[in-house]
């Protein structure tokens, strides 16, 4: 009844569940490209290492030291040369995988908000990092890094992952620079670091990322925007409120207001851009409308970003 | 279209707050964004372009609409309907003062007023409302409907008669009374023999009918008496209302037989007194003169002679030399003297109209007036305290009322007072510093004075002011005399005896009036002249018997000479009557609309979220 329609509460859009289980599976195909340089433990993983250590999979050879174990020893060539050569072959490791979800204010706006994009994201690399048997760092931060999950090995962690990237909570502001090097303090192993995030700090990216230097860390920055910040409308005269700040900002958005924000963007891209390749971090810049599997995956891939 | 309320209009004054609101929350929008940091370093161009340009938004729009739809619904509009010429409204004022009963063009002027009355009436369509109205010495509504019969009865029944024409009132009543919803109108109908009228705004049009010409005519205006030495002053005026010079006899009869006579010579629009001095016993006098004019109601005059009401005075004291001294001498006043211990078994006890007890208080108050003296401690009728306060010379005195007025209290000494607690009934009217002297009250029909001080321990018996209070106090306690004569139409006020219980008038026609006695009885209906009897009754027994003269002559109604029409003040200001159209309130439909576009606005903001 018409009055029913008018004083019940307005309902909310059902967003769909982050994640289903057929979707990951078809997921399970695919790898992070993850660096040979990276360090990790030859017990385990599918990433190749440059280090060459002894191996029954040969490909170069180095003299017999004492220690060395005997079952690498090549006997064929001692056959024929009468001297102790050990087998040397590349090895297999697994490395640890570090995602860092940015979970302030600015994340929520949008539509999606731009936070969903990123916990699809995130549950999705964690995902093949736990299938891929590695070591799995899961970090939501805003001003600070709050607790996190992991390390994790293996699928059986899968699901108290997917749990707890879905309860992340968004709040406070972001502050890129501190978090990124405090992470780093923590975390001297190295890794492959994926950042999930709007990056709408003023500054601290390039600070950030120099503590992240390779052949440790590999930095892949996923850069999240929102369609409306590419193409903000034209709203007249308004009073502009940061959703993280709170503050105000009276201003006109006409035709010419545009234009300046369009450079200002393009600006901020490239100074973006700029300071991943200093640091030798890949970036991709996502829209969070974008279909994951769709969209981001096949656009992750033509990245070489996935495997 | 006019407005009923048009202080309702300042609520029209929304109308820029609206807009202010609108203004400041156009400034105020707020668009949430997930950072500044793109929209610094922009051109800052705030102020100016906003300052000059308010919003025009549907949202607006209608909210301008509503407020404007209720504040003009406020305001009680009215647009005038279609044209109904037919559905009118008339107000007849007809002048029913004594002047109106003059013969004049071979009937009287009543009778022409009255033809004329019924002519509107009879020529009124059906539809038309009449509502009829007398101006007498009051204005009063008659009849009022759409049945010309009602009307026409209404009219058969009024006779003239009564000093006076109240058409003032008359006037507003009949702008009261009549209906906007239809065209509007009042008709006068008068003789216009009355005093010059000042300019009177009316709100709906007014048309004076003159009834009558400029007729001659003679009355006595006044006519009173008064005793002197045993005889009685008889005094009369005559007034001639001609331009001719009056030539005639005066005559006053007691009864059918003539007492006095005196040959008048009056010149034009002059008057003249005349004055007897008569000898014998009199109940009622009547003055003729032989003015063979229009109006021969005016030429007599009636005269009620004995009109003193007997004072039956008891005494209750042990030492009652100083009051019946000053009873005694005030005139109609029958004093008898009893003591307290003989009260209960004193057989004037019953018929006294006046009972004054000296230091002593019975069980209960007695059927006529009283007076009490120092009134002992002990009773159920005061609360009077068992010790007294000395009063002496020079103590400041506060005087309230107008039983004692004028009576100088300097040099009295009241010595002795009981200190007596103010009944609920009684009111103060000689106190010093809070302590009563004299109460004077009434408890049902009992009239009570009471004096606190006793006359043994004071001086007052022995000076002027003591003879005074008591003559003062004995008239205000009894109920005063009948009236010589009234006016026709005048309120006669009748004070009765409090012990009667109803009173009945007797007119010359040997019409009865009887109405319940009260403490003052009014009766306003003695139109005609002549002698009415009164008699105030007790279960069947006359307590009092008089006589009270009506008279139709007076200065402000014996003149026939009709006067001009007063002059009336912006008729046309009613725009219902000047058009004659029906009045349509606009409110409810404004209302509808306003509602209609709330409903619109609300939809919207619904769509909008």
């Amino acid at each position: 009844m018409w009055f029913r329609n008018i004083f019940s509460p307005k309902r909310q859009a059902a967003l769909p569940p982050l994640f289903n289980e057929a979707f990951l599976r078809r997921m399970e195909r695919l790898s992070l490209q993850a660096q040979r340089t990276l360090r990790g433990r030859p017990t385990g993983g599918a990433h190749l290492s440059h280090r060459l250590l002894p191996t029954s999979i040969f490909s170069d050879h180095r003299p017999y030291s004492i220690g060395d174990d005997y079952r690498y020893v090549d006997w064929n060539v001692y056959a024929h040369q009468d001297a102790l050569f050990v087998k040397l072959g590349e090895i297999e490791q697994d490395v640890n995988i570090h995602l860092l979800i940015d979970v302030s204010r600015s994340m929520t706006w949008g539509s999606p908000p731009k936070l969903r994009a990123a916990q699809l994201l995130a549950g999705t690399l964690g995902y093949l990092a736990l299938a891929h048997n590695d070591r799995l760092y899961v970090a939501p931060f805003s001003a600070t890094v709050q607790r996190g999950f992991g390390p994790a090995h293996g699928k059986s962690r899968l699901i108290e992952m997917l749990r707890f990237i879905e309860q992340v909570q968004p709040g406070g502001e972001t502050n890129l620079g501190v978090v990124l090097e405090e992470y780093a303090r923590r975390h001297p192993q190295g890794g492959l670091l994926v950042i999930c995030s709007d990056l709408l700090a003023p500054e601290g990216l390039e600070a950030g990322l120099r503590a992240y230097a390779p052949p440790i860390w590999q930095v892949l920055v996923i850069h999240l925007l929102d369609p409306g910040e590419l193409n903000p409308e034209r709203l007249g005269p308004i009073e502009l409120e940061d959703v993280e700040t709170g503050t105000l900002l009276p201003l006109i958005v006409d035709d010419e207001t545009l234009a300046h924000y369009r450079r200002n963007l393009a600006a901020w891209q490239r100074s973006i851009e700029s300071a991943c390749g200093k640091r030798g971090a890949a970036c991709a810049r996502v829209l969070s409308t974008w279909p994951l599997e769709r969209q981001i995956i096949p656009y992750l891939r033509a990245r070489q970003i996935l495997t | 279209m006019s407005f009923l309320l048009p202080l309702g209009l300042l609520a029209l004054l929304a109308l820029p707050i609206i807009v202010l609101l609108h203004f400041l929350r156009e400034r105020r929008r707020r668009v949430p964004v997930p950072s500044l940091l793109l929209w610094e370093n922009l051109p800052r161009r705030v102020d100016g372009e906003r300052s000059r340009r308010l919003p025009i938004t549907l949202l607006l729009l209608l909210h301008l609409l509503i407020a404007a739809l209720l504040g003009v619904a406020l305001g009680g509009p009215q647009i005038a309907g279609a044209l109904t010429p037919d559905a009118r409204h008339t107000a007849i004022i007809l002048d029913t003062s004594t002047s109106m009963a003059a013969i004049d063009g071979g009937a009287s002027r009543f009778e022409q007023a009255r033809q004329r009355a019924r002519a509107i009436v009879t020529s009124a369509p059906p539809g038309d409302r009449i509502t009829l109205i007398t101006a007498g010495p009051r204005a009063q509504i008659v009849a009022s409907g759409e049945d010309p019969f009602l009307i026409n009865a209404a009219l058969d029944r009024l006779q003239p008669g009564g000093v006076g024409t109240a058409i003032n009132e008359a006037l507003t009543l009949a702008e009261a009374a009549l209906d906007p919803q239809f065209s509007r109108r009042i008709v006068v109908l008068t003789d216009s023999a009355l005093p010059p009228q000042p300019a009177r705004d009316v709100i709906v049009p007014v048309e004076w009918t003159t009834i009558g010409s400029n007729v001659p005519n003679r009355a006595i205006i006044a006519f009173a008496s008064r005793p002197w030495g045993g005889r009685l002053q008889v005094y009369a005026r005559v007034a001639n209302y001609d331009t001719a010079l009056f030539n005639g006899t005066l005559r006053v009869f007691s009864g059918n037989q003539v007492v006095a006579e005196e040959r008048v010579a009056i010149a034009p629009d002059g008057e003249t007194e005349i004055s007897w001095t008569l000898t014998g016993v009199f109940e009622a006098l009547r003055a003729e003169i032989d003015g063979r004019d229009a109006l021969p109601q005016d030429d007599v005059a009636y005269l009620s002679v004995s009109q003193g009401r007997p004072i039956l005075a008891l005494l209750v004291s042990n030492e009652p030399a100083a009051l019946r001294r000053a009873l005694e001498v005030i005139p109609g006043v029958t004093v008898t003297v009893t003591t307290p211990t003989a009260y209960a078994t004193a057989p004037e006890r019953a018929a006294a109209d006046l009972t004054i007890f000296d230091r002593f208080l019975p069980d209960a108050w007695p059927q006529g007036s009283t007076l009490a003296i120092a009134p002992p401690p002990g009773s159920s009728l005061l609360n009077v305290a068992l010790e007294t306060r000395q009063l002496g010379p020079g103590a400041p005195l506060q005087q309230r009322g107008g039983m004692l007025e004028g009576i100088g209290f300097g040099g009295v000494i009241f010595g002795a007072v009981r200190m007596v607690e103010t009944p609920s009934w009684a009111e103060v009217q000689l106190s010093s510093d809070n302590l009563p002297l004299i109460l004077r009250g009434r408890v049902d029909n009992h009239e009570i004075a009471v004096w606190t001080f006793s006359l043994d321990n004071s001086n007052l018996t022995t000076r002027l002011a003591f003879p005074l209070m008591v003559a003062r106090t004995v008239r205000d306690l009894a109920p005063p005399p009948l009236p010589q004569a009234v006016r026709a139409g005048e309120p006669l006020v009748i004070r009765p005896d409090p012990r009667a219980t109803a009173l009945q008038l007797r007119g010359p026609a040997n019409q009865q009036i009887t109405a319940p006695a009260a403490s003052v009885v009014t009766l306003d209906t003695l139109t005609e002249p002549g002698l009415y009897r009164v008699e105030e009754q007790r279960s069947a027994a006359t307590v009092l018997a008089g006589v009270v003269g009506v008279n139709a002559g007076a200065a402000i109604e014996s003149n026939l000479r009709p006067q001009s029409a007063p002059p009336f003040r912006a008729p046309g200001s009613d725009p219902g009557s000047a058009t004659g159209r029906h009045m349509f309130d606009l409110w409810p439909w404004l209302a509808l609309a306003a509602l209609l576009a709330l409903a619109l606005e609300w939809a919207y903001v619904l769509r909008r979220r």
